[in-house]
């Protein structure tokens, strides 16, 4: 299936599982109405139900659902609709107590009935899933601790809300309805036990050995790895992999880009990490012979969808990871594309990948351009950040026509996208991945 | 904004626009009120 149609069958599939079960009692025959409020307060939970259980989907990361959308669109989506979802839930009882105040008395575990115990515990367990997924930082809750407290009370949400549900048994009381919501809970059910089970397993089954460390300029290092025992992994220019040094079930990974040419006849993989957070700064540590396991590829910064078109990329610091596979891939195949790199970094010092992208200019039809924020005394290139300024100076006569990738921080994004737009270059001619997603 | 973004965040507001109508729908459909 092509990547558009592939899109258009997710979105299809994504909508249906929103609003199909309360579209079906809306169409099909239902038991008696009540009040007003009582039953926009029953539409939201069902609403609500159906877009808590599908949160299960995005961060997925299954395969043949992640080929369709970028993987940063899809956390942004989770984190966003997930506060939607809990607002609308949260609303569920509210509008009960404002309907009929009598119905508080709901809230007293001890004498309330199993149905209301079950669904008070599911949205005090969405309140903290809420709480430590914005405020995890501030909370300091170190992040694979995180992903077992969320993942346990998504769990613990999710099945104490359907509990609610078939205990209630109103609009539930009708088969179609208890047929969907098996049938939805099970698709939910199996995500996680691939998500939790099966992934790590595949992983362990599948590790490779570091055969390099290589030290880059700007505190970033190069990590080369061969698979073990089996055929590795093929990818595309431009996308990504998550990596651990440990067990795949201690889920402590991080995503990190291929930084190599994707046409390479030896099977091994490459990345550039540079040195930002906890596991970043333990990669100088590595050594040749370590074991790490890669879950991947991942990620839709890829070239190659848009082969007849000259490529101009834009990155900043460590974001000219990717772009430098895309550039090294290029030069594998001898391409005579025309290419503009538009390249942001704080020195000359810290630039990555300096002398090999000079080199790059000599093979490719390459035009780089550092943009450096503190440029050394004779320096007579561009300074300061890349901006509609440096843009209208340094893009090729037929930009317009031409595709746009950025990668780097979320900041450097939307600066640069700004600056695109200044100079009228459309939003379908750009592609964007920033560096933290989770 | 690129376009994937664009569509994401167009996304978003077409699921909560649908599921506020939907359930208002409901509400005045099965309060009695339509």
């Amino acid at each position: 299936m092509k990547k558009k149609s592939q899109t258009t069958f997710w979105l299809v599939i994504y909508f249906l599982m929103v609003f199909l079960p309360l579209g079906m009692i809306l169409i099909l025959p239902r038991p008696q109405g009540r009040e007003f409020l009582r039953e926009v307060s029953v539409a939201l939970g069902f609403v609500g139900m159906a877009l808590l259980g599908l949160q299960t989907i995005p961060t997925s990361r299954l395969k043949f659902f992640v080929r369709a959308f970028p993987m940063d669109t899809l956390y942004d989506f989770h984190h966003r609709l997930s506060i939607f979802t809990f607002l609308a839930l949260l609303a569920h009882p509210i509008l009960l107590f404002i309907n009929n105040p009598a119905t508080l008395q709901l809230l007293n575990l001890v004498t309330a009935p199993w149905r209301a115990r079950a669904a008070v515990v599911a949205v005090l367990a969405m309140l903290v899933l809420v709480v430590t997924s914005v405020w995890r930082e501030a909370l300091k809750i170190r992040y694979d601790i995180w992903r077992w407290i969320h993942d346990g009370l998504a769990f613990l949400a999710i099945g104490l809300g359907l509990f609610h549900m078939f205990k209630v048994n109103y609009y539930m009381s009708m088969l179609h309805q208890k047929v969907i919501w098996l049938f939805l809970a099970g698709i939910w059910l199996a995500i996680l036990i691939y998500m939790r089970l099966v992934r790590p397993i595949l992983m362990l089954r599948r590790p490779y050995r570091v055969v390099d460390v290589i030290k880059e300029r700007g505190d970033s290092w190069s990590l080369d790895l061969q698979p073990v025992g089996h055929s590795g992994m093929s990818f595309e220019a431009g996308q990504f992999a998550w990596i651990t040094v440990e067990s795949p079930f201690v889920f402590r990974e991080n995503p990190f880009s291929f930084s190599i040419s994707s046409d390479r006849d030896d099977k091994k993989i490459g990345f550039t990490i540079k040195e930002l957070g906890d596991f970043s700064s333990t990669v100088k540590n590595m050594k040749p012979g370590d074991t790490v396991y890669v879950d991947g590829p991942y990620g839709t910064f890829s070239m190659d969808d848009h082969e007849s078109k000259d490529l101009i990329f834009l990155a900043g610091g460590i974001g000219s990871a990717p772009v430098m596979s895309m550039l090294r891939t290029l030069a594998d195949r001898k391409s005579e594309k025309q290419l503009t790199f538009l390249y942001g970094n704080p020195t000359w010092e810290s630039v990555i990948y300096r002398e090999e992208l000079t080199e790059l200019e000599k093979q490719l039809n390459l035009n780089l351009v550092h943009v450096l924020e503190r440029p050394p005394e004779d320096w007579e290139g561009e300074t300061g950040f890349i901006n509609a300024d440096v843009l209208r100076r340094n893009l090729p006569d037929n930009y317009k026509e031409a595709t746009f990738f950025i990668c780097g921080p979320l900041p450097m994004i939307e600066a640069v996208e700004a600056a695109l737009a200044e100079v009228d270059v459309a939003p379908q001619n750009i592609y964007s991945e920033q560096y933290e997603m989770a | 904004m690129d376009i994937q973004h664009i569509l994401e965040r167009w996304f978003i507001a077409i699921t909560i626009v649908i599921a506020l109508i939907l359930v208002v729908l409901f509400g005045l459909l099965q309060g009695g009120i339509i």
